[in-house]
């Protein structure tokens, strides 16, 4: 009974590789953008703020045909990309990217919290030891904040798992390509009697969401104790 | 938060004092050639439809699940077998609208002559490095495209190269776009775009007959307007609104 | 040397600094938000002003009139801060280590230094295990091993009751000894007058100075912006014998004798007395039968009014003492300038300090 069928080891694989590309490739724009927020203060931050938490408030459907206008085929940046062989269009590379901007705004947000809970004190007397503030990030600030990353990480994993009116507006459901977990599970349900294998899926899913969410938990409350300097 | 919660359903509309709107539930595809027919019966018998349009196999589970529709217009037979096997419409009163066709379109920019279906190496190479733009399969215009490519014997020059979309209309714009070279769309809806041209029309015997069929929905304790239903669908079937099916585009249904 | 000037204004506070050092040990004194941890921060580069200059053995480190400013970990200057704020996620070893890998220092004292503060015991244990008077020696430890040339303590006895203070204080008197020169901020009167080579006053919206720790309390700032509560004394002397079965330490002060409670020093140490000056009578002649151990000849050199009674500035040779009587005891005594008097402090005075 719990035997997976090739096809829905299929459809588990690309969703995992979709949702573990994206969580990756967000990570260093997002920590880096989750630093800026939560150190630096400048004109426009929270117009920078805002921007990145459209994503969450935008309909899906409306975020996924904005990815279409502007990395389609016929889109500016995707013929800018074209050349030098990106292709987002009707690719996985494109779900990917899908996932990766709805997941953002909760990889920043959960990252932006961990770095607020790092004392800035800490880090200045990481300077006067001599540390370049390269350094001082790499050394005190990032291991201090790290499990919050961690949780932020997968946050925006568990998201981009679950993503769906982005990705089908933007890349179609191709089997074996963009058809990823939700994808799939919204076909089964156009099918009369669909719904026994739809329900397979979905309970894999759920398993694998709760597993994510529990993971970021605790990651967060790991930075508590750590920046607290209690262990 | 109780007081928002007293508050907000204080603020849920009543039903409104003049006659029960009749709630429609059709096809996606019927959007256009459906909200002429609504104006035009309301202009004629005063009496008002309310319609929701979404994916057929939607409609049918939220019907299922008791939502509040007392007509249903469905994009193939399957759906509304599976309500009929339900006990949720009435058969008797069930009969088809009208009926479609299928056909391949592309870019309005694009250059080429029309294609002939029966040579599956000009599809292909019309399609090039691009997609096919068409429902996903498990939907019925999706599932039409199939049968429709699988009799002409293009279904293996394309089957790795599709883009299934979340519906026709989604396809549809995929091809307005330019992002698919080649889209397999129904007749009405080439008509309603014109950032794409058709290229060429699918034979009425390679696919099932695309029919419409409609039938009031049985709703618990006589709820809703049974009355406005059964007006609307006559509406619908007699003259004027026949007028309106071919005049969007729709072939009669088959008798 | 150190030589700071600035101006800093924000909108609470504002401060204008001016002081040169080349102390071993300079103090920053003065009551609590005078603005000691802010001059101590503009020396280290974390504060701004809004001009001036900081300069160290000749180096610019801050000038508004060239727009240099050498960023915070470039300065070598160690910084102990008030709360010691050491590194959560690392042992007591890589907080100690942390300053000198930056600097790929290859051969860090870190044997010397734990030695020095005590800390052989705790290398493996983390900060959030340790007492607060551990901690501060962690923080101590950790600035000195980036070989500093300039060390800076900011209130490093702060919140620490009794055993802790007690705990620290020979450290930081072999720090004195044998460490690099230091910037000690303190609103403690006892461990200024305990360490400090040369005193900076701060309050009032100025910190002016350095000057020797007797000249700095004779002024009138001191006690009003320091809060001290009557005018000090502070005598360097060498210890000469202990008498410990009398509980009492022999100090020569400038040629002359003086008893004081049992001390933690060797013979030929250089020891510091502080006296208040309401702890110093006088007399005309040597009462031999009073309790007063330390019975002083010397000379009125001046007589200063004020509100609370007499300043009476006495000197013998090299040392001066004030003492404080009331208008009517100078009166008594036809006190004037010339004098000879005896000053008597009993030995139990400069307990207070020792």
């Amino acid at each position: 009974m719990f035997a997976l069928s090739p096809e829905e080891q299929q459809i588990i694989g690309l969703s995992l590789k979709v949702a573990a590309t994206a969580t990756l490739f967000s990570l260093p724009p997002g920590v880096a953008l989750a630093y800026l927020l939560s150190r630096a203060e400048f004109p426009g931050k929270a117009l920078l703020s805002g921007l990145t938490h459209l994503p969450l408030i935008l309909p899906p459907v409306v975020t996924g045909y904005a990815l279409l206008l502007l990395f389609g085929r016929s889109g500016p940046l995707g013929r800018l990309l074209e050349p030098i062989g990106i292709v987002f269009a009707f690719d996985w590379t494109g779900a990917a990217l899908a996932a990766a901007v709805m997941g953002f705004p909760l990889l920043v947000r959960a990252v932006r919290l961990s770095f607020d809970m790092v004392d800035p004190r800490i880090e200045r007397a990481a300077e006067t030891l001599g540390a370049t503030p390269f350094v001082r990030f790499l050394t005190i600030t990032l291991p201090l904040a790290l499990p919050g990353v961690v949780a932020g990480a997968v946050l925006g994993f568990a998201k981009a798992l679950g993503e769906f009116g982005a990705t089908i507006t933007f890349v179609a459901s191709i089997p074996g390509e963009t058809r990823t977990m939700p994808l799939a599970i919204y076909s089964l349900i156009q099918i009369p009697g669909g719904e026994a294998a739809a329900l397979r899926l979905v309970l894999i899913s759920v398993a694998v969401s709760i597993g994510a969410l529990i993971l970021s938990e605790w990651g967060a409350r790991s930075v508590a104790q750590r920046a607290g300097g209690r262990r | 938060m109780w007081l928002a919660a007293a508050g907000l359903a204080a603020c849920a509309p009543r039903r409104p004092a003049g006659p029960v709107p009749t709630d429609l539930f059709a096809a996606s595809s019927l959007r256009e050639v459906l909200d002429a027919a609504v104006a035009a019966h309301h202009l004629g018998s005063g009496r008002t439809v309310r319609p929701t349009y979404a994916g057929s196999a939607q409609l049918a589970r939220q019907i299922a699940q008791g939502a509040p529709a007392d007509l249903f217009i469905s994009a193939d037979e399957v759906w509304m077998d599976w309500l009929d096997q339900r006990g949720l419409i009435e058969p008797s009163a069930r009969r088809a609208l009208a009926s479609n066709r299928l056909v391949l379109i592309a870019p309005v920019s694009s250059s080429g002559a029309s294609v002939d279906l029966t040579a599956p190496t000009t599809v292909a190479a019309r399609l090039g490095e691009g997609r096919l733009a068409m429902a996903e399969t498990a939907v019925p215009a999706g599932r039409y495209g199939q049968e429709a490519l699988t009799r002409l014997n293009l279904w293996p020059a394309v089957e790795g190269r599709l883009a299934p979309a979340d519906d026709v209309r989604a396809a549809l714009a995929l091809v307005a776009r330019g992002e698919a070279p080649l889209g397999l769309v129904y007749s009405t809806d080439a008509r309603v775009e014109p950032r794409v041209r058709v290229l060429a029309t699918f034979p009425v015997a390679s696919h099932p007959p695309i029919v419409y069929p409609a039938a009031p929905v049985r709703r618990p304790d006589g709820a809703g307007d049974p009355e406005g239903a059964r007006a609307f669908l006559a509406f619908l079937a007699g003259a004027e609104g026949q007028g309106l099916f071919r005049r969007f585009g729709f072939a009669p249904a088959p008798v | 040397m150190l030589e700071v000037s600035g101006h800093i204004a924000r909108e609470d506070f504002s401060l204008e600094v001016t002081f040169s050092s080349d102390a071993r040990i300079t103090c920053l004194f003065g009551r609590s938000g005078a603005g000691k941890t802010t001059v101590a921060e503009l020396v280290a580069g974390l504060i701004r002003p809004a001009r001036g200059r900081v300069a160290l053995e000749g180096e610019a480190l801050f000038d508004s009139d060239t727009a240099l400013s050498v960023p915070v970990w470039k300065r070598r200057i160690g910084y102990v801060f008030q709360d010691a704020r050491l590194f959560p996620h690392m042992t007591v070893r890589d907080n100690l280590l942390y300053g000198a890998r930056r600097s790929g220092d290859p051969d860090p004292a870190l044997d010397q230094t734990a030695s020095l503060l005590g800390l052989e015991s705790i290398l493996e244990r983390r900060p959030g295990a340790l007492s607060g008077g551990e901690a501060r020696r962690v923080a101590i430890g950790r600035a000195l091993l980036t070989r500093p040339r300039l060390l800076i303590l900011d209130e490093p006895l702060a919140g620490l009751d009794g055993a802790r203070r007690g705990d620290i204080l020979p450290y930081l008197d072999r720090l004195a000894r044998d460490g690099p020169p230091i910037l000690y901020v303190s609103h403690s009167v006892e461990e200024v007058a305990r360490l400090a080579d040369r005193v900076v006053l701060v309050g009032g919206g100025r910190a002016l100075g350095a000057e020797a720790p007797d000249a700095a309390f004779d002024r009138p700032e001191a006690e009003a912006a320091a809060g001290l509560s009557a005018p000090l004394s502070i005598l360097d002397g060498l210890v000469t014998a202990h008498d410990p079965t009398g509980n009492a330490s022999q100090i020569n002060l400038a040629g002359i004798l003086f008893l004081a409670p049992l001390l933690d020093l060797g013979p030929g140490e250089r020891v510091r007395i502080v006296v208040d000056a309401r702890d110093v009578a006088l007399a005309l002649t040597d009462p031999v039968d009073a309790s007063f151990q330390n019975r002083l000849p010397m000379r009125v050199a001046a007589l200063d009014a004020r509100p609370d009674g007499v300043l009476v500035r006495l000197e013998a040779g090299g040392l001066r003492l004030k003492a404080l009587v009331t208008r009517q005891a100078s009166d008594q005594l036809g006190l004037a300038p010339g004098r000879l008097v005896i000053a008597l402090v009993k030995a139990t005075a400069a307990a207070r300090y020792a």
